[in-house]
């Protein structure tokens, strides 16, 4: 017979076991909702000795430590697609706002229905642009009304109110943007350190035992999927390092830069306006980020709105140009008869192109109507845009209007400069293309959810904690360990018997 | 297949927010009744009905273009209708001279006459909310401006040329045509082309001796010689009528006779002739917009409105040639060329300004036929966009409804089923 106090040993060893496999059960189910636990479970196995020289073996249940249900590759590629949703969500978000800035809504009910009801343009800038050619259909047919002539002023003023507005808009946007990136890359910087923080005391905590500090890994895929928010990273496990890994981004080489590295720290990044390219700290390499909510922020405000802000001068400048060509009348100095003074109506640094042979530089958030000479030098004598100075024709006659009518037909006229199409039609393009962009956006985010969602699910299924399983965990170790008590009664009755047969 | 414990709330929670999205969203459209409010909910869609809108405006306007139009075109004509009765009557009364005896009848017409052209001074001055009807473009301008006689004033024909009392004057010897000189009111010699003073003298044919020499300058270019030479290339060089004098040499030799016939006191306030102040020209016309690619000129064109200044200044020449036997009587020993019409030569004229006024009414009327097919037009097109806004841009209130409902059936059946399931564990049975 083996000996009973190794038997003893053995049961009591078993007992101690199962005792902590419920704890460990007892654990998952507690953290059965805290968001990046992996469910652990406690390896156990025998451990043996031998007794006589019959060698038998009596083995001891011991746990041999605690495991996870990770799968790494799973992980890395949730990684990757947090960044690319994130990226998309960004950009939806910023975009949908871009949209707004442009102002111009889709309201039916504001809209009339038939031909004799009011009139309603919209107060975007496709309305505005559209108003201010109607005024002048409308002023073609009343040229001496003076209500027709304040209303057509008042159109053209707030067309250049608007076109002001929206790109004082996306001024104040592309200011926010900075501020986001900024902020972006501080707590990205933060995140780096504290995932640094974190990789030294996986370090500390598994030195001889590998993979034991389960919970700081945990918290470290935590922090990855953090990163991964703000920008595409990469990380392996550095083999001999105990547990740490290195995390790096990629250059526009190609290449991996680390950010954090084993004994070696961490590097910052940072956006160097000059060359307008992320770079690590200390490294001059320029960095190609794939995904995330920096390169999107970024993006949005170099590419997007650059773009739109482009293109609203494009705008403002063609119509300004457009309606001056017509309209603009030439300064003739008194003492040539006849003097005439300088009349325009839109404000530009020089007259248009076809009389000065300089190209005109009219933006978005310049565009004013025409209240001083265009060289106050040479032009001396000057008619400022109002009401009443607002002229119809080129002849003297009240009641002719052959240049509202030129002005009126530039409206419904193709601009070379805007591709061939309308103005109020590039205002909607502009439109209609942020909308494409957003819903191609939308539709790629709606599929890169479902990605992310099936990857978590799988996720969940391999690490996540089933209560089910759990409680049937619980069920089977307390009967193992009620098996193991059994036993070890068992043991001690035996003892009992023996000792009690002693010295009788 | 293992299912996490959370993966029940994960999914419920995630499931809700999609059918809650659903509500919100059908919700909204059936409040909006609008399908798409976003540009990125239908980009192509959006782009199309923006579009329409911006043209639906356009239409708008060229409609209340056209509206203006309609009110000048029916204005005009019914302005010219009182015209015509103006025309008509002056044409019966030129035509009935024979009953005219006695200078009282006359001066009975002449007053009468005269207050027809009032009259019709009157019509043709009308105006629609401060814009001049007749007046081309120059619309803020009285159009037909009436110059009257004044204390003082010496009588002018209805085209306000200077009338006058003729002497021949015939001289005896040849004239060389470097004699005949041309001097201006100033007493400076002139050019007889340009009207600048000159030293050269003009270059005119001779004048036999023995002839008839009557120099008319308050006649129509085309006769400024009347005794064969025609001189009209010189003097439509730019002198104006009344302007100028003649002096002719050798002095002695002749003088002609060119005397200027002071107003009577019955013409002092009346109407000596009337001026046109609008434009003419045909490429200044006011045209508005009523249409795509489309434009019409609602008001009277410049020309025709040349003759109806023709039509009231005739009314003048026919108060005046009424007038004829009167101041013939009161002068006597003078022989007149006012330029004016006889009687019966205005009467053929009367004849074509009743054609001129019936034809602008018949313009007016073809105007506004136009004008209601254009607007007929406008109302189907802009119909046809607002149809073409409301398949891309309004919903289905039917479909719309029933999706809504359908997403609510759903959205309680997720809380239901996941409410029982998430309430139900292992542990509830050990």
């Amino acid at each position: 017979m083996a000996g009973i106090f190794s038997s003893l040993n053995a049961a009591a060893s078993a007992l101690q076991t199962h005792s902590r496999s419920v704890q460990q059960t007892g654990k998952n189910i507690a953290n059965v909702n805290t968001e990046g636990y992996t469910r652990q479970r406690l390896v156990t196995g025998s451990i043996s000795s031998s007794n006589g020289e019959y060698k038998v073996e009596s083995g001891a249940l011991v746990a041999l430590g605690a495991q996870q249900s990770r799968d790494i590759f799973i992980d890395r590629q949730i990684v990757n697609e947090i960044a690319y949703l994130e990226t998309l969500e960004t950009q939806d978000f910023r975009l949908r706002q871009a949209l707004a800035n442009l102002g111009d809504s889709i309201n039916r009910t504001g809209e009339a229905q038939f031909v004799d009801d009011l009139t309603e343009s919209g107060g975007g800038l496709r309305g505005s642009i559209d108003s201010f050619f109607n005024s002048f259909q409308a002023l073609a047919s009343r040229p001496n009304d003076a209500t027709t002539r304040q209303v057509l002023f008042q159109s053209a003023e707030a067309l250049v109110d608007n076109f002001r507005r929206v790109d004082s808009r996306f001024e104040i946007m592309q200011s926010e943007l900075d501020a986001q990136l900024s902020v972006e890359l501080d707590s990205f910087n933060q995140r780096l350190a504290e995932l640094d923080q974190i990789n030294r005391e996986i370090s500390r905590l598994e030195v001889g035992q590998p993979g034991a500090a389960l919970d700081l890994r945990d918290q470290r895929q935590l922090k990855l999927e953090e990163l991964a928010e703000y920008a595409l990273i990469d990380s392996k496990e550095v083999p001999g390092s105990n547990g740490q890994i290195v995390v790096n981004i990629r250059s526009e080489d190609g290449d991996f830069v680390p950010l954090i590295q084993p004994g070696a720290g961490v590097q910052e990044l940072y956006f160097d306006q000059d060359s307008g390219a992320f770079r690590v700290l200390g490294a001059g390499t320029t960095l190609d980020i794939e995904s995330g909510r920096l390169p999107a922020v970024a993006e949005v405000r170099d590419v997007y709105v650059a773009d739109i802000r482009a293109d609203l001068d494009r705008l403002a400048n063609a119509v300004a140009t457009q309606v001056n060509e017509v309209y603009y009348q030439a300064f003739v100095p008194a003492g040539i008869d006849p003097a005439v003074p300088e009349a325009s109506f839109f404000q530009m640094p020089t007259p248009p192109p076809s009389v000065s042979g300089v190209p005109s530089e009219v933006t978005a958030g310049s565009i004013a109507l025409y209240s001083e000479p265009s060289d106050p030098l040479t032009v001396t004598d000057f008619t400022p845009l109002t009401a009443t100075s607002l002229r119809t024709s080129v002849t003297e006659f009240k009641g002719a209007n052959d240049l509202a009518l030129l002005i009126a037909d530039i409206g419904g006229q193709t601009v070379a400069e805007l591709g061939g199409i309308k103005m109020s039609e590039f205002s909607t393009r502009m439109l209609t293309e942020l909308g494409q962009e957003i819903e191609e956006i939308q539709n790629r985010k709606s599929v890169q959810e479902d990605v992310k969602a099936i990857l978590e699910e799988r996720r969940g299924e391999i690490g996540g904690v089933s209560m089910d399983e759990e409680v049937s965990n619980l069920v089977q170790y307390q009967r193992a360990f009620q098996a193991s008590s059994r036993y070890f009664n068992v043991l001690s009755e035996m003892l009992e018997t023996m000792i009690n047969s002693m010295g009788r | 297949m293992r299912v996490p414990s959370n993966a029940y709330a994960e999914s419920l929670t995630q499931q809700l927010g999609k059918l809650n999205f659903q509500q919100v969203n059908l919700q909204k459209q059936l409040s909006s009744g609008q399908r798409v409010t976003e540009s990125f909910e239908d980009p192509a869609a959006v782009g199309r009905a923006l579009n329409s809108a911006s043209e639906k405006t356009r239409i708008q306007i060229q409609e209340r273009n056209l509206n203006r139009a309609e009110l000048v075109a029916e204005f005009s004509g019914a302005t010219l209708e009182q015209l015509k009765v103006l025309v008509d009557k002056a044409t019966i009364d030129a035509n009935q001279t024979d009953g005219l005896t006695s200078s009282e009848d006359f001066r009975a017409r002449a007053l009468q006459t005269n207050q027809q052209i009032e009259q019709a001074l009157r019509v043709a001055n009308a105006q629609i909310s401060g814009d001049y009807l007749f007046a081309g473009a120059n619309t803020s301008e009285v159009p037909f401006v009436a110059v009257r006689y004044e204390a003082g004033d010496t009588m002018v024909d209805a085209q306000g040329r200077p009338v006058y009392a003729l002497g021949d004057a015939i001289p005896t010897t040849d004239v060389d045509p470097a004699d005949i000189t041309f001097v201006n009111s100033a007493g400076e010699l002139v050019d007889a082309e340009t009207g600048e003073a000159t030293t050269e003298p003009p270059t005119l044919a001779p004048i036999p001796a023995g002839t008839a020499y009557v120099i008319e300058w308050n006649a129509p270019n085309s006769g400024v010689l009347k005794n064969g030479v025609d001189y009209s290339d010189a003097l439509s060089g730019g002198l104006p009528y009344g302007e100028v004098t003649v002096a002719t040499g050798p002095a002695g030799d002749f003088v002609s006779q060119v005397d200027r016939i002071a107003v009577a006191d019955d013409f002092i306030g009346m109407v000596s002739h009337i001026e046109y102040t609008g434009t003419v020209d045909p490429d200044q016309d006011v045209r508005f917009r009523v249409g795509e690619g489309s434009s019409i000129a609602p008001f009277s064109r410049g020309q025709v409105n040349l003759e109806y200044l023709n039509f009231f200044n005739d009314l003048v020449a026919l108060r005046d040639a009424y007038s004829q036997e009167l101041l013939s009587n009161a002068n006597p020993d003078v022989e007149f060329d006012s330029g004016s019409k006889t009687v019966e030569e205005l009467t053929g004229e009367f004849s074509d300004h009743q054609q001129t006024v019936l034809l602008g009414i018949v313009e007016f009327g073809s105007l506004l036929q136009g004008i209601d097919v254009t607007s007929r037009i406008n109302e189907s097109r802009f119909n046809e966009l607002e149809r073409l806004s409301a398949r891309e841009l309004d919903i289905d209130v039917a479909q719309t409804i029933m999706n809504l409902n359908r997403a609510q059936v759903a959205y309680e059946g997720a809380l239901r089923s996941g409410s029982s399931v998430m309430q139900l564990s292992l542990i509830d049975f050990i």
